[in-house]
């Protein structure tokens, strides 16, 4: 797992690098980007 | 004038020939799922068939924001629709069951193109930019919750300059902060 920090572009939260493709998820926290890679335990989004 | 060769050679888009002699084939190796083939009319390379340009690796998830969030950003290469060109982009998300607002925006080009403020849990959606005639000039539905049906609002003319590359960027936002909302899939194609 791993994070990409945010920032505001425009009025837009947006990650300052781009999201990687090879994620099994990405959430978007509130605060920053969480990138659930292989292995990594997924959370249940309801 | 510039000889046909035989056979199907690779170039990237940014590197291809800047002439197309009429009947010559070539391969773009870094548009489409693995490559596509496109054809001189003597004058400009034209695709041969619908190529898918991207698709969602993985599912983005939004909670814990009230603020417009980005959930995928696209960028369409330089003179890639053409003229003529159409851009299709299929988005499929979910959200939290309960009646509060979620809304997805599409912005091309910095244009606002599409909002669907739905609070449904279950949600697959249609735009089409339309090139008419022109790689700066634009038609599309507005006001179409799905994107294909009838509605009362006019047809939206946006005059985004696609011979330069453009960026699609897909947004979320919550009405409530503890909901959450999920672009499960995505795919963009160009006809």
């Amino acid at each position: 797992m791993k994070t990409i920090a945010a920032t505001v572009i425009n009025e837009v939260v947006t990650p300052i690098e781009p999201m990687p493709s090879d994620a099994k998820l990405i959430v978007f926290n509130g605060t920053e980007y969480v990138i659930y890679e292989d292995g990594d335990e997924l959370p249940v989004i309801e | 004038m510039p000889m046909f060769k035989a056979g199907i050679i690779d170039y990237t888009w940014a590197n291809k020939p800047s002439v197309a002699p009429l009947g010559q084939i070539i391969c773009i190796t870094d548009v489409g799922e693995n490559g596509s083939l496109w054809r001189g009319d003597g004058t400009k390379w034209v695709r041969l068939n619908p190529i898918k340009i991207f698709s969602l690796s993985a599912p983005v998830s939004l909670t814990g924001s009230t603020s417009v969030v980005t959930l995928a950003t696209i960028t369409i290469p330089a003179g890639l629709l053409g003229a003529n060109g159409k851009l299709k982009i299929y988005p499929l998300w979910a959200t939290t069951n309960n009646a509060n607002a979620k809304t997805l925006r599409l912005n091309i080009g910095g244009v606002l193109s599409t909002m669907v403020s739905q609070s449904v849990p279950n949600n697959s959606g249609l735009l089409i930019i339309r090139n008419i005639n022109s790689e700066s000039a634009q038609k599309c539905s507005s006001g179409l919750v799905a994107g294909i049906g009838s509605s009362t609002g006019s047809i939206a003319s946006p005059t985004i300059d696609t011979s330069a590359a453009t960026t699609i960027t897909i947004t979320g936002q919550l009405a409530v902060g503890t909901d959450t909302m999920t672009l499960e899939d995505l795919f963009v194609e160009v006809v």
